[in-house]
C-alpha cells in the first residue's frame, strides 16, 4: 500500500560534473522505504549510498527520476519551503556527530527546536528529558569534548529525534564507534526511533548492525542490487574489518 | 539561535580574544591618531580662538595663516574704523622674540601685543595673577606651559623677571592659553610694549581686530572691509580654518598621519577579516549540519553578523576605553595638553570599525552560503 510508503524513489539518477568529467553516482535507483521500519542501505564505499541518502533528505537534487518523501516531491518545493519541510519532517544522525563544540549536550539536542523558534528554556528542557530517556541524565551539561563517542552519538540521536520527525536518516552512525558502543547506539535507535509513524534509513557498511534492519537494500555502482524485506540476519557484535565486511556481503 | 551564535563565538576563546584584541588595537590606533591629528591641526588656530573679544581679523591680503604676517600700515586701522558697520577696531601685534630667564634658559616665544587702551585679546583664562596688571610698565602674561618650559620644576609664581630680546619683562600673570602649534611660550603684553620688545620693522601692525556693530553680521562686514580697503578680512572661524587648511596643504602632517591611519585600517581589516574567516571555516561543518537540519541561510547570516557585531562592539569599546585613558594620562603634559579624544573621531572610528567587521563577515558569510548541506555527509 502506498500509504505505508514513506520514501519512494523511481529511476533516480544523480550526476556530478559535466562533459568528460561527468560521474554518474546514481544510475536509476528504485526504492521504497516503509513507515515503522528501519531500512539499511548497504554497500561498498563509493557505491552511492550517501548520495542516495542526500537526495532522499533533499540536500541534493536529482539529475533524473522522481523522489517522493512523505508524499511530497521535495525537490519541487521552493527553496525556503524545502528547508522548512526538512526542519519539520526530517531528523539527521551523522557519522562524525557534528555537534556544536561550544554547546552542552542538552543545548545540542535542542537545536532543531530552537531553529523552529521554540523558547530556549522549553527546548533545552525537552532535550534534557530525551537525553534522560537515552541514559544521559547525568551528562546533560557536558560539552561534546567531555563526552565519549557513544555519548556524543546519543546526543546526536537526541538532536535527530527531539522534534519527532517522520523520517530519520542516519549516515554510518556506528562507523566511529567500537563494537559494544555501536551495538548500544543501534539498540537505542531501534528502541527509540522506530515508530509506526516514522521511517528510519541507515546508511552503513557495518555488518554488525545488519540484524537491526527490517529491510536491507544492497547497492553497488549507483544501483540497488537487491532489497531484502526479511533479512533474517543475526546481530553480530564481533568486529570485522570493513574490507572483509564488503567481501562477505558482496561476494 | 542568537545564543548559539554567541556560544559558538565565545567557545573558541583564543580566537574570540584574538578578534577582540585586533579590533581594540585597530580602534585605539584610529581614534588615537585621528584625535592627535585633529588636535594638532586645531592648535594652528589656538591664538585666534583665544581672542574672544573680536569677531573679525583684518590682515595683509597675502596672509594665509596666523604665523604668516606682514605688517599693515597704521592708516589701515583708521580706514577699517571708518567702514560702516564697524563698532570698534583695535590693533594687534604678533612677533616671535626670544624669552630668556635670568638663569640663561631661553626659548622663542609667541608675543602678542594688545591694544594699550582696551587690552582687547587679553587671555581670559588666568591661572595666577591678573591680565589687568598688563597696564603696568614692562609687564607680561605668560602661559602656564611656557612658564614650565622656562622655569622647569618650579612652582608658578608672578612678579618674576625675564628678558625678552634683551628687554626686561615682569611676569604679572600666568594664563591658561590654548596650546600653539609649536610648543613655544605664549606671551601677552601691551602693543607698545611688544613693539619695544621686537621693534625691527618700520610698522608693526600685524592684525586689526574688529567687532561688528550689533545687527551686522561678521560675514557681511568682512566682505565690506575687503571691498573698501583691499585688505583681507576673515571671521575668527574662517581664519582658524585657513590655518588648518594651510598646514594640511603645505606640511607632511596629513601624509604622516594618513599612513598610520591607513596601516591601522589595513591591519584591522586583514587581521580581523582573516581571523573571523578562519573562525567561520573551522565551524563550517557545524554550519553545514545546521543547514541540513533546516536552519535557513538568512538565519545563519544573522548568526554570523551577530558574532561580528559582538566582537566589533567589544573591541571598539575596549579600544575606545584605552584611547580615552591614554588622553586622560597625557592631557596635562605640556606637549600634549589639549589633545583629547574627540567625539567626532570616536564616531568616525566606529563607522570604520563597522566597515571592517562588515567586510570580514561578508567574506565568511559568502563561504557559508555557498556551502552545500550535503557536504556534511562527507565525513
Amino acid at each position: 500500500m502506498d500509504s505505508e510508503i514513506a520514501v519512494q524513489c523511481r529511476g533516480v539518477e544523480k550526476a556530478f560534473g559535466n562533459g568528460g568529467g561527468k560521474v554518474l553516482a546514481l544510475r536509476g535507483v528504485d526504492l521504497d522505504v516503509r513507515y515503522g521500519e528501519m531500512t539499511l542501505l548497504v554497500g561498498p564505499s563509493g557505491c552511492g549510498k550517501t548520495t542516495l541518502l542526500s537526495v532522499i533528505a533533499g540536500l541534493l537534487n536529482t539529475s533524473a527520476g522522481e523522489v517522493k518523501v512523505l508524499g511530497e516531491q521535495i525537490e519541487r518545493l521552493p527553496g525556503r519551503q524545502q528547508i522548512l519541510f526538512r526542519r519539520k519532517n526530517l531528523g539527521f544522525v551523522f557519522q562524525q556527530y557534528n555537534l556544536l563544540p561550544a554547546l552542552t549536550a542538552a543545548e545540542n539536542g535542542a537545536v532543531p527546536l530552537l531553529a523552529a523558534g521554540v523558547p530556549r528554556r522549553k527546548a533545552i528542557g525537552e532535550a534534557k528529558r530525551l537525553l534522560s530517556t537515552l541514559g544521559m541524565s547525568d551528562r546533560v551539561d557536558a560539552l561534546p569534548k567531555q563526552l565519549s563517542g557513544g555519548e556524543q552519538q546519543r546526543v546526536a540521536l537526541t538532536r535527530a529525534l527531539i522534534h519527532e520527525p517522520r523520517l530519520l536518516v542516519c549516515d554510518e552512525p556506528t562507523a566511529a564507534l567500537d563494537a559494544d558502543t555501536g551495538q548500544a547506539v543501534m539498540e537505542l535507535l531501534a528502541a527509540e526511533a522506530v515508530r509506526p509513524e516514522r521511517a528510519v534509513i541507515v546508511v552503513t557498511h557495518d555488518n554488525r548492525i545488519f540484524g537491526f534492519a527490517d529491510t536491507i537494500a544492497r547497492m553497488d555502482d549507483g544501483r540497488i542490487l537487491s532489497v531484502d524485506s526479511e533479512p533474517n540476519v543475526a546481530v553480530n557484535t564481533q568486529f570485522i574489518p570493513s574490507h572483509r565486511v564488503q567481501e562477505e556481503v558482496f561476494a | 539561535m542568537n545564543f548559539i551564535a554567541l556560544k559558538m563565538l565565545t567557545g573558541d576563546r583564543a580566537k574570540y580574544l584574538g578578534l577582540i584584541f585586533t579590533i581594540a588595537f585597530c580602534t585605539f590606533l584610529l581614534e588615537n591618531q585621528t584625535s592627535i591629528f585633529a588636535g594638532i591641526l586645531r592648535r594652528t588656530g589656538s591664538q585666534i580662538k583665544d581672542v574672544t573679544d573680536a569677531e573679525i581679523w583684518v590682515m595683509d591680503p597675502k596672509t594665509e595663516y596666523f604665523e604668516q604676517t606682514k605688517a599693515l600700515k597704521d592708516t589701515d586701522l583708521t580706514r577699517v574704523r571708518g567702514i560702516e558697520g564697524v563698532q570698534w577696531a583695535v590693533k594687534l601685534f604678533k612677533g616671535s622674540p626670544v624669552a630668556r630667564t635670568l638663569d640663561g634658559k631661553f626659548a622663542v616665544a609667541f608675543c602678542l601685543g594688545l591694544d594699550d587702551a582696551t587690552l582687547t585679546g587679553a587671555p581670559r583664562k588666568m591661572v595666577l595673577g591678573s591680565w589687568e596688571r598688563l597696564r603696568e610698565p614692562d609687564s607680561i602674561v605668560i602661559d602656564k606651559a611656557g612658564y614650565a618650559l622656562l622655569f622647569p620644576d618650579e612652582p608658578l609664581q608672578v612678579d618674576r623677571t625675564i628678558e625678552i630680546n634683551d628687554h626686561k619683562a615682569n611676569i604679572v600673570g600666568i594664563s591658561d592659553a590654548s596650546a600653539p602649534f609649536v610648543s613655544w611660550p605664549v606671551i601677552h603684553t601691551r602693543y607698545s610694549q611688544a613693539v619695544n620688545f621686537v621693534g625691527r620693522e618700520r610698522t608693526q601692525l600685524s592684525y586689526v581686530l574688529v567687532q561688528p556693530q550689533p545687527g551686522v553680521s561678521a560675514q557681511e562686514l568682512t566682505q565690506r572691509i575687503e571691498a573698501q580697503t583691499g585688505l583681507r578680512a576673515r571671521t575668527s572661524e574662517q581664519f582658524q580654518w585657513d590655518c588648518v587648511l594651510y598646514y594640511l596643504k603645505h606640511t607632511g602632517i596629513p601624509v604622516n598621519f594618513g599612513i598610520t591611519i591607513a596601516i591601522a585600517l589595513i591591519v584591522g581589516i586583514v587581521v580581523a577579516g582573516q581571523t573571523f574567516y578562519i573562525f567561520t571555516i573551522e565551524n563550517l561543518k557545524q554550519f553545514g549540519a545546521l543547514k541540513a537540519i533546516g536552519v535557513t541561510n538568512w538565519r545563519i547570516t544573522r548568526m554570523i553578523v551577530l558574532q561580528a557585531l559582538t566582537v566589533g562592539t567589544m573591541g571598539f569599546s575596549i579600544g575606545s576605553g584605552l584611547c580615552a585613558l591614554f588622553f586622560a594620562i597625557t592631557l596635562n603634559n605640556p606637549p600634549t595638553r589639549g589633545l583629547v579624544l574627540m567625539w567626532q573621531n570616536a564616531i568616525g572610528t566606529g563607522v570604520a570599525i563597522l566597515v571592517v567587521i562588515v567586510l570580514a563577515s561578508l567574506i565568511s558569510i559568502r563561504r557559508v552560503l555557498v556551502l552545500e548541506p550535503a557536504e556534511v555527509f562527507r565525513g
